[in-house]
């Protein structure tokens, strides 16, 4: 009793945060005790080269070869353990040598394309939150929530046998703050690290990584609220290229990377807000993701409780980015996840959560829809949108979505699908956006505070 | 400065704002029980374990080793701030110093908490004019003189304290613009009407110097553009003696990437600390730093900044009244040599 009594009256407006903080490193959340846990959504990735698709869900990755039109089963690394927990990341690099996975278990597995080994597993400190391959397939980049991003080492020896080196480093690391996205930019120069704390930082990728790197070359400072996802853009023509970012602050900002400079905010969530969202939204909903092809001529934004997606186009040249398109799906339709394929231009797209407490089956449902049909010129889209495919139209067909989806029909779990994305959509609040506490809370809070002026 | 903890040097300090606050507290208002011993022993209770002060009976609190401690301190440490900044004169005209008593500070907030207070989106977004109006007249748009560019600010208290520091480097850099960070609002607070106090009572003097309550851990780069800045100070910081914990501490390798950005090449970070084992570390993480580069003795020996590390705030006056011994390194912002 009297504990709580001491606890509650150092409580004052600088001690009160400890609590929350608490929660950042737990990864819960004080007082929501009403919300049902941690849910990841499901992810999706393709091939550099589109042999083949992985979706990733919960603990599980799911695989679909499309040269071979099969399905593949992966091997897993027998000296170390699976996958237990949501997955959080999944990533081949522009080379696709490899596939990375990382997730809440901390662990991170680098699994071989051509016979899908897992080589080595990381057993890291803290739960992983995003993973990169850099270009060269040489490093393998993680980020944990506790803002550090580690480097391992992939080395090839005479015998064209993969060797790992054994050794985690820290690289980087962004204080304390949950590191969203990490990806290389073209030509590998830099490392860029989104995080919770609204910044980008763009780190130059030295030579000898191992070593860390030390030097920034800029932060793109402008978001207000968390960054979720980012994509670098090389338009020709352009030395560096632009990064496109989206935020919890409901925009799609354009950057020069290189000075850090923003060069352009699209208010994609009020653009289209005039179209209605299921339920009453406090404020604009987040940009959950973006896929940008790599000369900038296609940017597709997901929006949180939007049904479908939002096309942007950008001029280069004069700095503009505004909204071209927004492309609704069918019902129910909220994507958690989207990637570009870069040589047939179709966006994939899944939605999907990583436990579902209304589910009966014994699989976790995903659906997948494809998107083609994409016009160079994205001014151009009056009178012809992009077409979503067909089931049956579908690269790998039946097949691919009976692997991937876990079962081919998936129309009786939608409405499970939808619950999954609103539990998609409480988790990544809760894990993201920073709390503010109501006054009446606060005042409470305050009520015993000793640090009061007296005059 | 930061404030620390577990050092002995820095008790009899806090035991001067315990008791000259919750004396006049419980005169004035009488609050119910379970208050009153909140408001007579506020500090967490390690501190009070560390001091030897009972939890129990606390309306009982007939002078004990916390009053006669307080009463040994006051004059002194109103002798440590006049050193400074003249107080008699300044209490005779209009600007009066604050009193430290009625600013209750806490020994320490927590750097890793979501932080409440406003935060600049980007360096554009620092208001310079609100922070030094002598220099951004009203109407001029942010620059001073002509069209050179606007002024910006140069050197940066990392973990100001009582401003100690920045009242002492004033006077040797009249143009340059010094921004203290704290992260305690008590203390920033205190060092607000410090300054204005002090502007007021020297008009033309201390218009250089500002304070901003932020974590500067997260969020340097939000009020500095890179290489903006040639001087920073870490002065006294947090020791942080548990492994677990060393990630709050405010010299880290990954930190200092970031102060590096912030850095000019050849600017220069201070550090320096009364606690041995952290002064090994600060001086470690800098020499192991690739953009760091120590600063050659001799040189130390002319720089006018050096000898105030130890002299000019009050947590190095607190070292050196109880003789302790400081811990400083000094290291300069280097370019990258790739090998």
């Amino acid at each position: 009793m009297e504990e709580t009594t001491e606890i509650v009256s150092d409580g004052g407006d600088e001690a009160a945060p400890a609590a929350v903080t608490m929660d950042v490193e737990n990864g819960l959340i004080e007082e929501e005790k009403n919300m049902d846990g941690e849910v990841a959504p499901a992810l999706i990735s393709i091939h550099p080269f589109e042999k083949s698709v992985v979706v990733a869900v919960g603990s599980e990755l799911r695989l679909f070869n499309l040269e071979g039109n099969c399905s593949v089963s992966l091997i897993d690394d027998p000296s170390g353990p699976s996958h237990s927990d949501a997955i959080r990341s999944i990533n081949f690099g522009a080379s696709g040598k490899f596939l990375a996975s990382a997730g809440d278990d901390k662990l991170v597995k680098i699994w071989e394309t051509s016979s899908w080994h897992c080589i080595h597993t990381v057993s890291a400190d803290k739960r992983v939150s995003a993973v990169a391959i850099s270009h060269s397939g040489r490093y393998v980049a993680f980020a944990d929530k506790f803002g550090v991003v580690w480097l391992l080492g992939l080395d090839e020896d005479d015998a064209k046998q993969t060797k790992v080196d054994k050794k985690v480093v820290p690289i980087l690391g962004h204080y304390c703050s949950i590191i969203t996205r990490l990806e290389f930019s073209p030509y590998e120069r830099f490392i860029a690290s989104a995080d919770r704390d609204f910044k980008i930082r763009i780190t130059v990728f030295p030579k000898l990584p191992l070593k860390g790197a030390h030097e920034i070359q800029s932060f793109c400072l402008g978001h207000k609220d968390f960054v979720s996802c980012f994509a670098f853009a090389c338009p020709p023509g352009c030395a560096h290229g632009f990064l496109f970012s989206g935020s919890g602050d409901s925009t799609v900002r354009l950057w020069d990377f290189i000075s850090g400079l923003l060069l352009a905010t699209c208010e994609v969530g009020a653009m289209v807000g005039s179209l209605q969202y299921n339920g009453t939204e406090d404020g604009y909903p987040p940009v959950t993701d973006l896929c940008v092809s790599s000369d900038g001529s296609i940017i597709a934004v997901a929006i949180q409780s939007l049904r479908g997606i939002v096309l942007l186009s950008c001029g280069f040249s004069d700095r503009t980015l505004s909204v071209a398109k927004v492309v609704t799906l069918e019902d129910n339709y909220f994507p958690t996840s989207m990637v570009l394929s870069s040589l047939t231009q179709r966006l994939w797209m899944v939605m999907g959560a990583s436990n579902l407490p209304t589910l009966s089956a014994t699989q976790l449902p995903t659906r997948i829809r494809v998107m083609s049909g994409f016009h160079k010129d994205p001014s151009d889209y009056n009178g012809h949108d992009p077409i979503t495919l067909e089931d049956n139209e579908v690269p790998g067909g039946k097949k691919l979505l009976s692997e991937l989806q876990g079962s081919f029909d998936v129309a009786m779990e939608e409405a499970a699908l939808a619950a999954a994305a609103a539990a998609v959509k409480a988790s990544m609040r809760n894990m993201l956006i920073k709390k503010e506490y109501a006054i009446e809370r606060r005042e409470m809070r305050k009520r015993n505070r000793n640090d009061r002026k007296l005059r | 400065m930061l404030n620390r903890l577990g050092s002995a040097a820095i008790w009899p300090f806090f035991i001067v704002f315990d008791t000259n606050q919750t004396a006049p507290s419980q005169r004035r208002s009488p609050s119910p029980p379970s208050l009153v011993r909140v408001s007579f022993l506020p500090v967490p209770d390690r501190g009070r374990v560390a001091r030897g002060i009972p939890r129990e009976h606390p309306g009982n609190h007939s002078p004990s080793f916390a009053l006669t401690t307080a009463s040994q301190n006051r004059p002194r440490s109103t002798v440590a701030m006049s050193s400074n900044a003249d107080t008699a004169q300044a209490k005779s005209r209009s600007g009066r110093l604050p009193r430290k008593r009625f600013y209750r500070a806490r020994a320490h907030s927590n750097p890793l908490s979501d932080s409440h207070f406003p935060i600049p989106i980007s360096p554009a977004d620092f208001d310079c004019s609100h922070h030094y109006p002598y220099f951004f007249p009203p109407g001029s748009g942010g620059r001073s003189d002509g069209d050179a560019p606007p002024r910006k600010v140069r050197f940066a208290d990392i973990g100001c304290g009582f401003g100690g520091l920045l009242v002492g480097l004033s006077p040797l850099f009249p143009d340059t613009l010094m921004l203290g960070m704290e992260l305690r609002d008590k203390v920033t607070e205190y060092v607000k009407e410090r300054i204005l106090a002090l502007r007021a009572s020297n008009p033309g003097h201390y218009e250089n110097i500002s304070v901003v309550r932020t974590n500067s851990m997260k969020y340097l780069p939000n009020y500095f553009e890179k290489g903006q800045l040639s001087k920073m100070f870490f002065l006294f910081p947090d020791p942080h003696f548990k492994e677990k914990n060393h990630r709050r501490r405010v010299i880290s390798p990954q930190l200092l990437d970031e102060y590096a950005y912030a850095l000019e090449v050849g600017g220069i970070i201070y550090t320096i600390t009364d606690v041995e084992e952290l002064g090994d570390w600060m001086r470690s993480c800098l020499e192991d730093h690739p953009l760091f580069g120590a600063v050659p003795e001799e040189e130390l020996k002319l720089d006018p900044v050096v000898k105030l590390l130890s002299s000019a705030t009050e947590e190095g006056q607190k070292v050196a009244r109880n003789g302790g011994q400081t811990f400083r390194a000094v290291y300069r912002r280097i370019k990258l040599e790739e090998e």
